[in-house]
């Protein structure tokens, strides 16, 4: 290697490196990544999917910290029946529960429920909004997965590992498709509250693909992308002529060397960073939204006000054709004590708060997008990293559940008004393990949906064909209308 | 007294025996299959016959043994009928290669990569 070539590595890559990592823990900095990712001459450009995809964006609604589905969706009579007495036996079999804080008393909570719609669907009386969609919904109600921490089950989520490393499923989706509008990123991530969500970056990282498809961060408020808006000193026609001039400059040094694809990477980097000055922040301006919509996503209302901005954003993200928009809901309100579902201890507080922040905002959403003819070529999926147990704990709280609970989908090509699976009589197991759906199944069954075949979306890496489904997978096909 | 020992100290050795056993069984043999069954995943995807071809006789080689662990074990039918049924799959899959059906091996693949799971969900009851 000559002195020159060396320089030459050593500056690609530590910049490369530099921007990835930056990239990767900033939030909003997702652009940096993009501008040294140049192992491709454009690697963002659209890809056909191998199948006939029937929607073209995901709206991933993570609700952060697992909320209990069974005071949800999972309706269980036996459970109100049993309520403050020791879980038989036969229910708690294989259960392992020593590092979850014990075995409580089977706790029912105060709930009134009732079926809705035309698929006679349950909801209780926590999301009276989300039950006036009912027909819209697929349930899953056999999912499962692997029970840890929050941090560790909500990697599995997204990446389909227990450790860092694994790109996530937007990474993936930006990968096989590349992007659908080349003024904003194709992967988006969205979060309500002052704080990033809980794990960070990594649950949006690209893990062994390339930095450019990993997830751009957009905080909430005007300015969605950190370092995004231009400096008031300078004016919009001097940064043109000074870009124009940067252009003119690095494509004649790509004509001197045009295996060099790291200088067109740059080029169409600091020409999307200029569009985006102007497309990010438009994407995400609200004051063209009706009052009426804007009251639909609940905005009229403090308790749901942050997270129906969130998703009225992720609708307008969705019309402008980002392929993965992933929603993490976060804290009411910026003074708020609670920020997340997350209750160990009195659910009755916790859930009606949590409830009230997404009950509107995610039945608004589901209308809107059916009123704008969007529904049919977009799929919103409301998941968790994992559900909550029948038992209590703290007297009126509940711990984890890895083992049996609740999620759904609605949108293009799913089997609206349909359940799959079930838990046990008391919701603390799957009842038909052969039913049960696990973080990679539900991950192909959102791949198959987007045209995607999960066994032949795959990435060479260190010699090694891997694939989003890590090893396992399977279609849920009865979802599937 | 010293007979009382003795037995004591033989059950002992046993009951650590059968611990290391365990122990072994959750790490190491464990490991191993993952780690061959992730290349078998690999060795498909890439076509790769000959590599897909050594990664199933390893494959082969540890259900054997994980089917006699769990016999010897007893009370485990379930690990017992899924080792069984981790082997027909492996088979499947060698057929499957030499046939240059590498779809099929890759969905007897993943049905094999869910059968661990399972057993890995019954392991861990008995």
């Amino acid at each position: 290697m000559t002195t020159s070539s060396r320089r030459d590595f050593l500056l690609k890559t530590g910049q490369g490196l530099g921007a990835a990592a930056l990239a990767g823990l900033v939030p909003g900095t997702g652009l940096l990544g993009s501008a040294h990712a140049a192992d491709l001459i454009d690697p963002l450009a659209p890809k056909a999917p191998h199948l006939n995809a029937k929607v073209k964006t995901v709206i991933w609604l993570h609700m952060n910290g697992a909320p209990s589905t069974l005071d949800l969706y999972d309706y269980k009579p036996e459970l109100i029946k049993l309520n403050g007495t020791a879980p038989p036996a036969s229910f708690m079999k294989g259960i392992k529960t020593s590092t979850q804080g014990g075995v409580g008393k089977l706790f029912a909570s105060d709930r009134t429920w009732k079926q809705h719609g035309g698929s006679g669907a349950w909801f209780s009386d926590l999301v009276p909004n989300i039950a006036t969609q009912a027909d819209k919904i697929a349930f899953i109600k056999s999912s499962v997965t692997v029970g840890a921490t929050h941090d560790i089950s909500i990697l599995k989520l997204n990446t389909g590992d227990l450790n860092p490393g694994r790109p996530s499923l937007g990474a993936w989706v930006s990968y096989a498709l590349g992007s659908a509008n080349p003024d904003l990123p194709p992967y988006v991530v969205l979060y309500n509250g002052k704080n990033e969500p809980r794990g960070g970056s990594v649950n949006w990282n690209s893990g062994f693909l390339p930095a450019v498809y990993q997830g751009t961060a957009f905080r909430p408020g005007s300015s969605p992308i950190l370092h995004l808006e231009r400096p008031e000193l300078r004016t919009a026609e001097q940064q043109r002529t000074s870009l124009d001039l940067l252009k003119r400059l690095n494509l004649g040094n790509a004509a001197r060397y045009p295996e060099d694809t790291e200088l067109r990477a740059r080029v169409r980097s600091y020409e999307l960073a200029d569009r985006m000055q102007v497309a990010a922040p438009d994407a995400v301006d609200l004051s063209k939204e009706t009052d009426l919509t804007k009251d639909m996503y609940g905005l009229n209302d403090e308790g749901s006000a942050s997270y129906g901005t969130t998703l009225l954003r992720a609708r307008r993200l969705a019309e402008r054709g980002v392929r993965f928009i992933q929603v993490v809901s976060g804290a009411p309100t910026e003074d708020a004590e609670l920020a997340s579902w997350d209750a160990h201890s009195d659910l009755e507080k916790n859930h009606k708060i949590m409830a009230r922040m997404v009950d509107k905002p995610i039945a608004g959403l589901l209308e809107d997008l059916k009123q704008r003819g969007l529904l049919d070529t977009t799929l919103v999926v409301w998941t968790s990293e994992f559900g909550r147990t029948s038992y209590g704990e703290s007297g009126n709280g509940r711990d984890h559940n890895p083992w049996g609970y609740t999620q759904w989908m609605a949108g293009g090509g799913v089997k609206a008004g349909f359940t799959f699976g079930e838990t046990d009589e008391i919701g603390l197991q799957v009842a038909d393990k052969d039913k049960a759906v696990d973080t990679y199944d539900l991950q192909a069954t959102v791949l198959q949906l987007l045209g995607l075949d999960h066994l032949k979306t795959t990435f060479l890496n260190n010699g090694r064909s891997e694939r989003p489904t890590v090893v396992y997978g399977k279609v849920i096909k009865e979802l599937l209308a | 007294m010293k007979k009382i020992t003795g037995i004591a100290s033989v059950l002992l050795l046993v009951a650590g025996a059968a611990w290391s056993a365990d122990a072994d069984m959750d790490t190491d043999w464990m490991r191993a299959i993952e780690d061959a069954n992730k290349s078998l995943s690999s060795n498909i995807a890439l076509k790769n016959a000959k590599g897909a071809t050594q990664d199933t006789r390893e494959l082969e080689d540890m259900f054997i043994k994980v089917e006699a662990f769990f016999t010897a074990k007893g009370d485990a039918h379930d690990a017992v009928d899924l080792s069984r049924k981790s082997l027909e799959l492996t088979g499947q899959i060698n057929k499957s290669i030499s046939a240059s059906d590498f779809d099929a091996a890759t969905n007897s693949a993943t049905t094999l990569s869910r059968t661990c799971r399972t057993c890995h969900t019954f392991y861990k009851k008995s």
